[in-house]
């Protein structure tokens, strides 16, 4: 039985749950919002206590929704905790047959991030399937070198995610393309957020508040992408007081402020920059000519119903990715704008409305020849409602965006014309909606219109089934239809090609994915939690670069069709002073193309491969933990070899398609003959990085020291191979660090 | 744990296909009309680079049907990239040769053979015959209506038209490569055959005389590499694109045919109407056959030569016209004015017809009269061609004046 049949089996199976009868008591039900932001809280702990004794309990789901019903009429103490919040207590008075509705506000807990407080509730094995909630505690988590951890670093220790290597600031979700994953910071599209050193994005710890990330089957929020949606909320200034941290390190300096502006409105500023370009030669022994900054203003007002923020951002990355290579370079710059506002009602009803623009621009030398460069913007206007119909979560809303397209990649693509210009008109709108289904099933239909650039519809399903109870296991099941009307161009040939040009399908109609996931999540006691996900995807009208018998820098555009199968576990322990986890992803990912040359040289013109992003096998091992004064932490990560396409060898053309040419007066044309495609395979790449930390009061703050070292048994992982020279280009080697943060009281 | 980090533990990187060793590397094609067949045989090599060691391979040529059996002798020949240059570089290659004769019509199995390793071979047949016939519009002549049809191979990979002419800065040819043709029925249709010349990269040159047309053409029975697929092969190979097996790379056959062609006109025809409503038979009506046909083949008779003059010592007549015309109904003509040097060519003259050959000169204006005379004799003769003939030499006109005296 395949992948598919089986998941729609299971979601038929649920859904012809009956529809349980149930003797209505009393009911209650709201929606918890972030005070300063108004943004839903998911995973909030809420009870009912009465005589001081727990007797109803439930959790927030991702838009701040939780429900409890069946229960007895009387008082009771309502109760909300989330790490990081300040705790909610409110009295309540529950009658038969009447849903109560109660929403409120959770208050932000100043950054204190020192310390090991990842809770159940947050860990990355007990949310939806297929998303992750990623806090600043686990950020900082995992060993980066640098005073604070970085939001990229987390994500590449989920099991479906995949990179390169550690430079190039690509991550491949799932089997799907950088392109195709949907970043947003504050509701704000950002094209390229991560930086060219891969430990590094836009979203040092320090920034943020939270992030929700979806591997697949993302709600009808989210459209326009066809991968993965990474969702990051930025935390406001401090609104008491001044609050600010810098830290330094071999590779990175940043620092972070902010605080009360006036009554009601925070600031908060960032800058980033990188240091690896100065201390590269003597740190690793060999120069590291890329370089990156950010930097970043925000300035949010919070009234006690409304509130509205305001956004700018500035990213950029320089570099070569083959430092030998210094004919070649790279760059990418973000730049962005925008102004949210939410309102809350105390019936639940929680309106959004974003204003924003994003633009990136990115521009590539290759081989001191090959000049390519890209640009796009956005301007778009979104508005979403998530309001209570009875006792059913609903979120509508609708999405408007100008996109301006401008790009030059005709020495790369030899079908895409010069200076190439677009504009296109983005226009949909969504719905869910979050149904019960008996006592222990939740269904949430949803669907997506697209009115422009290209007509669509695309429907979107999750359901869940608790069939022991909130304390068991959750199986869960996702479907959804997800398509890209703007695309990502880059030279799918080579993994570790980054220069990103976008632009509208040349042809054949946006690029289409669907997603089918079904997955079990389970508390196994003593702190231990493992979830277990199983995902099929099925892609269609992938851009490919077209195959080519003799390997040169300068192709065309195709397309293929894909298959994608894969499976996520993952087992965590969490203890008072000890957090860890082992993840293993499994990918398997095929594309079907149709080519002239494959007709030509493999005598079919179909051929299936597994791209350059197909990592079979990948694990993760985290661990931290408190030893007296210090923070140990220690990741080790393992991933099979990428695909690459196997050189036959070289000998001499003569272009004797083109001129009858005398064999004997001439050399011919070097060439460099490719077998099939993507048949070989790189070597595994394993590495592991630890870090040791310590904490010292100062008058002015706390002053902590970081000492750790990336890739600490010096694992000569390889990143790149250049086919022409026999040269191979490894990750970092063996480096050791130093870092200082300062975080004043 | 223990077993992904053995997992980790991998073996050396090998970045080649395994399947390279397997594999050597031709290119070449037999040509009958050449002295000397050149085919390069190379191992797939793992670096750019080459090296001047030998290659232990033995290359043959077997003629399927009669069994014979050429063996190819390897030469190492060596080519200096970029001399002069910081990036100069010497490569060596092995191109292995026979004079042997190849044969129209005759089928070739070539093999590379190498201890230890598969052997390379393909199977190639050399064209026998070729036929080409260049129709000439009879209207409208300077237009692109002009067309030629090839009979006798199933592949035309190459074929240009290559146009003499002279103008004001003297003389050159225009080569207009076209581009390949595959057979329909048995017949390749090129088309349109221009008649117009440029002499590129200048413009105060005046405006061109075209003084000699040939349409040059080369022809394989089995697929050639398509143009469009720019790395060798657009064969339908059943694996790596060649049509060698075991290899990479292609190994041709064909053959080679110039021919010339001028001017061809009728004389005006004559035919019966289709009927009157009496019944009765009209008069015969005059009229001119829209197409005049050149048909070029092995047994096609050629001349060429010069139009001179040797009695007074001018030389070369340029601009003398030179005429054969078939002495019977049609009085098909093929007509040419030499060029500058006094050159002409016929190449579809057929064998066993009478011809009237007739040679004159460019009347020659009387200054201040406003008159133009004829200053040297005609030739006027008639002619018959055996199959194949090619006749050569220069036709001599006399002066009508004195030698000494200026026209």
């Amino acid at each position: 039985m395949t992948a598919p049949r089986l998941t729609c089996l299971v979601m038929a199976a649920l859904l012809s749950l009956p529809l349980a009868a149930r003797a209505q008591q009393a009911a209650i039900q709201g929606i918890v919002v972030e005070s300063s932001r108004g943004r839903p809280l998911s995973s909030v702990a809420v009870s009912l206590e009465a005589d001081g004794r727990l007797v109803y309990g439930a959790s927030t789901n991702q838009n701040g929704v939780y429900r409890i019903d069946d229960i007895r009429a009387g008082e009771y103490t309502l109760r909300a905790r989330l790490v990081g919040y300040r705790e909610h207590v409110q009295a309540v008075t529950l009658v038969n047959d009447k849903r109560l509705t109660v929403s409120f506000r959770l208050d932000q807990v100043a950054a204190v991030l020192s310390g090991i407080v990842v809770t159940p509730e947050q860990s990355a094995a007990v949310t939806e399937l297929g998303r992750q909630v990623v806090t600043p505690q686990q950020i900082r988590a995992v060993p980066v070198p640098g005073g604070t951890g970085d939001l990229v670093s987390y994500l590449q220790t989920l099991p479906g995610v995949t990179s390169a290597g550690d430079r190039g600031g690509q991550i491949f979700v799932r089997g799907g393309l950088p392109a195709e994953n949907e970043v947003l910071v504050d509701g704000i599209l950002i094209y390229q957020p991560f930086h060219i050193l891969g430990f590094y994005s836009v979203f040092p710890e320090d920034l943020v508040s939270s992030a929700d990330f979806y591997a697949g089957g993302f709600g009808a929020r989210y459209h326009g992408r066809t991968s993965s949606v990474l969702d990051v909320h930025l935390r406001d200034g401090d609104p008491e007081k001044f609050h600010a941290t810098a830290s330094v390190s071999p590779f990175v300096a940043d620092a972070v402020a902010g605080g009360p502006m006036r009554e009601g409105v925070t600031w908060l500023a960032s800058v980033r920059h990188s240091l690896i370009q100065q201390t590269g030669q003597t740190l690793l022994g060999a120069p590291e000519p890329i370089s990156f900054e950010s930097e970043l203003v925000k300035v949010a007002s919070s009234e006690s119903e409304d509130g509205c923020s305001v956004l700018g951002m500035h990213t950029a990355d320089r570099g070569q990715i083959d430092p030998r290579l210094t004919g070649s370079h790279i760059s990418w710059d973000n730049l962005l704008f925008g102004l949210k506002c939410l309102t809350l009602r105390e019936n639940g009803r929680r309106l959004e409305a974003n204003w924003s623009y994003s633009g990136s621009s990115s521009a590539a030398v290759t081989y001191g020849a090959s000049n390519l460069r890209s640009s796009i913007s956005r301007t778009q206007h979104d508005l979403h409602v998530n309001d209570l119909l009875g006792s059913i979560p609903v979120e509508v809303g609708y999405e408007l965006y100008l996109e301006a397209m401008n790009y030059d990649m005709s020495e790369l693509f030899a079908d895409q014309p010069n200076g190439s210009f677009a504009t296109v008109l983005g226009v949909s709108t969504y719905g869910e909606a979050e149904l019960p289904v008996g006592r222990n099933v939740k269904v949430k239909p949803g669907v997506v219109f697209v009115v422009s650039p290209t007509l669509g519809v695309e429907p979107r399903l999750r359901a869940s089934w608790t069939p022991f109870g909130s304390t068991g296991g959750t199986l869960q099941g996702a479907f959804g239809v997800y398509r890209q009307d703007v695309i990502g161009i880059s030279d799918m040939r080579d993994v570790g090609s980054v220069f990103t040009a976008w632009l509208t399908p040349p042809e054949g109609g946006p690029l289409q994915s669907t997603h089918e996931m079904l997955g079990w999540q389970q508390a196994a006691g003593d702190g231990f939690r493992w979830s277990l996900e199983g995902y099929a995807k099925q892609l269609k009208n992938i851009p490919v670069a077209v195959w080519q018998a003799a390997a040169q820098f300068t192709t065309t555009l195709g397309r293929a069709d894909g298959t994608v199968r894969g499976v996520d576990a993952r087992l965590e322990l969490s203890r008072p002073h000890f957090y860890g986890f082992v993840g293993y992803g499994y990918n398997w990912t095929l594309y079907r193309s149709a080519q002239a040359e494959f007709a030509d040289w493999f005598g079919q013109p179909v051929q299936s491969y597994h791209p350059a992003q197909d990592r079979r096998n990948q694990v993760n091992a985290l661990a931290t933990m408190d030893a007296g004064a210090f923070k140990i932490s220690a990741r080790w990560q393992f991933g099979s070899g990428l695909p690459f396409t196997q050189p036959l060898g070289f000998d001499e053309s003569f272009g004797l398609s083109n001129r009858l040419y005398d064999v004997h007066s001439s050399l011919g044309t070097t060439r460099l003959v490719l077998d099939k495609p993507f048949t070989g395979r790189l070597p595994s790449v394993h590495r592991l990085d630890i870090s040791v930390e310590r904490g010292f009061d100062l008058p002015v703050g706390r002053l902590a020291i970081q000492a750790g070292a990336i890739n600490a048994y010096d694992r000569q992982n390889m990143f790149y191979y250049d086919l022409f020279t026999g040269h191979r280009l490894d990750q970092l080697p063996l480096a050791p660090y130093v870092s200082l943060t300062l975080t004043t009281r | 744990m223990a077993v992904l980090l053995m997992a980790a533990c991998d073996h050396g990187f090998e970045p080649l296909s395994p399947g390279r060793e397997a594999l050597v590397s031709v290119s070449g094609y037999l040509d009958p009309s050449a002295d000397t067949q050149w085919i390069r045989v190379m191992p797939i090599r793992p670096l750019k680079t080459t090296t001047p060691d030998a290659f232990d391979v033995g290359v043959t040529l077997t003629e399927v049907g009669s069994g014979r059996v050429i063996t190819l002798r390897d030469s190492l020949v060596r080519f200096a990239e970029g001399a002069g240059t910081a990036d100069s570089t010497t490569a060596f290659v092995h191109d292995f040769w026979t004079t042997e004769r190849i044969e129209p019509g005759a089928t070739y199995r070539f093999s590379a053979t190498r201890p230890g390793e598969p052997v390379a071979d393909a199977v190639v047949t050399v064209p026998e015959r070729l036929v080409v016939t260049v129709s000439l519009h009879q209207v409208n002549y300077s237009g692109d209506k002009d067309f030629a049809r090839v009979s006798g191979a199933n592949y035309l990979p190459f074929w240009e038209q290559r146009l003499g002419f002279t103008d004001d800065c003297g003389s050159g040819v225009d080569t207009l490569p076209s581009r390949p043709a595959r057979a329909d029925n048995g017949t390749i249709t090129l088309k349109p055959l221009v008649d117009t010349v440029s002499r590129r990269g200048t413009g105060q040159c005046g405006t061109p005389t075209i003084t000699r047309r040939r349409l040059w053409v080369a022809a394989s029975d089995s697929a050639w590499p398509a143009p469009d697929a720019s790395h060798m092969l657009g064969l339908g190979a059943s694996e790596r694109a060649s049509n060698i097996t075991n290899a990479i790379g292609f190994l041709g056959a064909l053959i080679t045919a110039e021919v010339p062609y001028s001017s061809c006109t009728f004389a005006p025809q004559t035919k019966w109407p289709n009927g009157t409503s009496s019944g009765i038979p009209g008069p015969k009506q005059t009229y001119f056959p829209e197409w005049c046909d050149l048909q070029f083949d092995s047994l096609s008779a050629s001349s060429s030569g010069r139009v001179i003059e040797t009695r007074c010592g001018d030389g070369p007549v340029g601009e003398a016209t030179v005429r054969y015309t078939e002495v019977d109904d049609s009085g098909k003509t093929q007509l040419v004015k030499t060029a500058r040097d006094g050159t002409f060519e016929f190449g579809a003259l057929k064998p066993g017809v009478r011809y009237n050959l007739y040679v004159y000169a460019r009347l020659v204006p009387v200054y201040g009269t406003g008159l133009s005379i004829n200053i040297y004799s005609t030739i006027d003769d008639t002619v018959t061609f055996s199959p194949g003939e090619h006749r050569t030499g220069d036709l001599d006109l006399q002066r009508l004046i004195a030698c000494d005296q200026q026209p």
